[in-house]
């Protein structure tokens, strides 16, 4: 289990004399999140960081929720695709995962492809 | 090269107050030097730009096991080692966890499609489907519950009336692109034992996925003077005067068989 990632922390009515315990305690929490996907170095600096896999929760579209894979165009309310981007995530069909690619084709329409 | 190693043991406490600031600069730092290696951190803060902070700029895989269990509702894309090459998979939980290699020896892996006419054929359940339709129709649309290379054949056949005094020629086309075509008067064309006077299109491949169709127009041509019509034998039916035939040429082999439907 992960510690639960408060942006509340520290409280200003904590000691000052915590503040070092309190960013140790930020990287451990960065640590726990980013190395479930990722490698971090901790042993050469020559050695970079990189991903160890992608772990993608199934989604269902709902352009309704924010948390669906497509940004919300704040002035029109319509998801899009990031502009020169594309979007590789995880799509619920009848319940199973399928690994989508989404991308413009060459009319500039937006399409889904459901890979496998 | 990163600046420095990550060390969740520092800043020690017995670091000055004083450099309270500098440590919280440094932590940010070493944030984004690790982000940044696979992701945005070029200060972009507009979602909708491809390059935003977070975004990924690439997905640097490092060869993993094979995972023996996946997150519920999730599915896995890694690299794994297969005969010491970094092979890219995915892994997804369907009573047990299922490997679908991507790539094989560095290039896209073929090994899970196999040809029609096999012995091994994952053969797509309505294969060979041939569909006729009435000269009123002027579309019909294929789509598959997944993906598969389709192989489509079309015929049109002079229709038996066409409306006074009007020749109509015929054309089957795909997003306004004509695949073919052919004039009123079908005469000249040898007669099909079957069908009669006809013209058609042959092998047009199209690989489909599941969530996409194919919608093709189609005018089935016609000439007002009836010779070939009068003829016995020529018009299998009344109103019979254009034919799809869609067959699965490659097909994944996967757990369960595809479905192609014609409408």
């Amino acid at each position: 289990m992960l510690s639960e990632y408060k942006i509340s922390t520290p409280y200003p009515t904590d000691y000052f004399s915590q503040v070092f315990a309190n960013l140790r305690f930020t990287k451990e929490m960065f640590e726990e999140r980013y190395t479930l996907d990722h490698h971090l170095n901790e042993t050469d600096t020559a050695l970079t960081d990189g991903h160890d896999k992608l772990t993608m929760k199934g989604i269902t579209i709902n352009t309704l929720v924010d948390k669906m894979p497509y940004p919300i165009n704040p002035e029109t309310g319509v998801a899009e695709l990031p502009a020169n981007g594309v979007i590789l995530f995880c799509k619920l069909v009848n319940g199973k995962c399928q690994l989508t690619y989404a991308a413009k084709d060459n009319t500039n329409a937006f399409k889904e492809f459901e890979v496998l | 090269m990163l600046s420095r190693i990550w060390d969740v043991t520092i800043p020690r406490d017995t670091e000055l107050a004083g450099n309270g600031d500098d440590e919280i600069r440094t932590l940010k730092s070493e944030l984004k030097e690790h982000l940044e290696q696979d992701h945005f951190m070029d200060g972009v803060i507009d979602p909708l730009q491809g390059n935003c902070d977070g975004y990924h700029r690439k997905i640097t895989l490092f060869p993993q096991e094979a995972p023996v269990s996946i997150p519920a509702g999730a599915g896995i894309l890694q690299t794994t080692l297969k005969n010491t090459q970094p092979e890219l998979c995915f892994y997804k939980n369907q009573n047990g966890i299922v490997e679908i290699q991507i790539t094989k020896d560095g290039a896209l892996n073929l090994d899970g499609f196999l040809l029609r006419n096999t012995a091994t054929l994952a053969e797509a359940e309505g294969a060979s489907i041939i569909k006729s339709f009435s000269p009123n129709q002027q579309s019909v649309t294929l789509s598959a519950n997944k993906k598969m290379f389709v192989l489509v054949d079309f015929l049109i056949i002079s229709a038996q009336s066409v409306g006074s005094g009007l020749d109509r020629a015929g054309y089957v086309k795909y997003n306004d692109i004509t695949l073919f075509s052919c004039t009123g008067n079908l005469s000249s064309r040898t007669p099909h034992p079957l069908y009669g006077t006809y013209v058609n299109g042959c092998n047009y491949l199209l690989f489909m996925n599941p969530s996409e169709t194919f919608t093709f127009s189609f005018i089935t041509p016609g000439i007002r003077t009836t010779q070939y019509q009068q003829q016995p034998g020529m018009f299998i039916g009344s109103t019979t005067s254009f034919k799809i035939t869609a067959a699965p040429l490659v097909t994944y082999n996967d757990t369960t068989h595809g479905v192609i439907t014609i409408s």
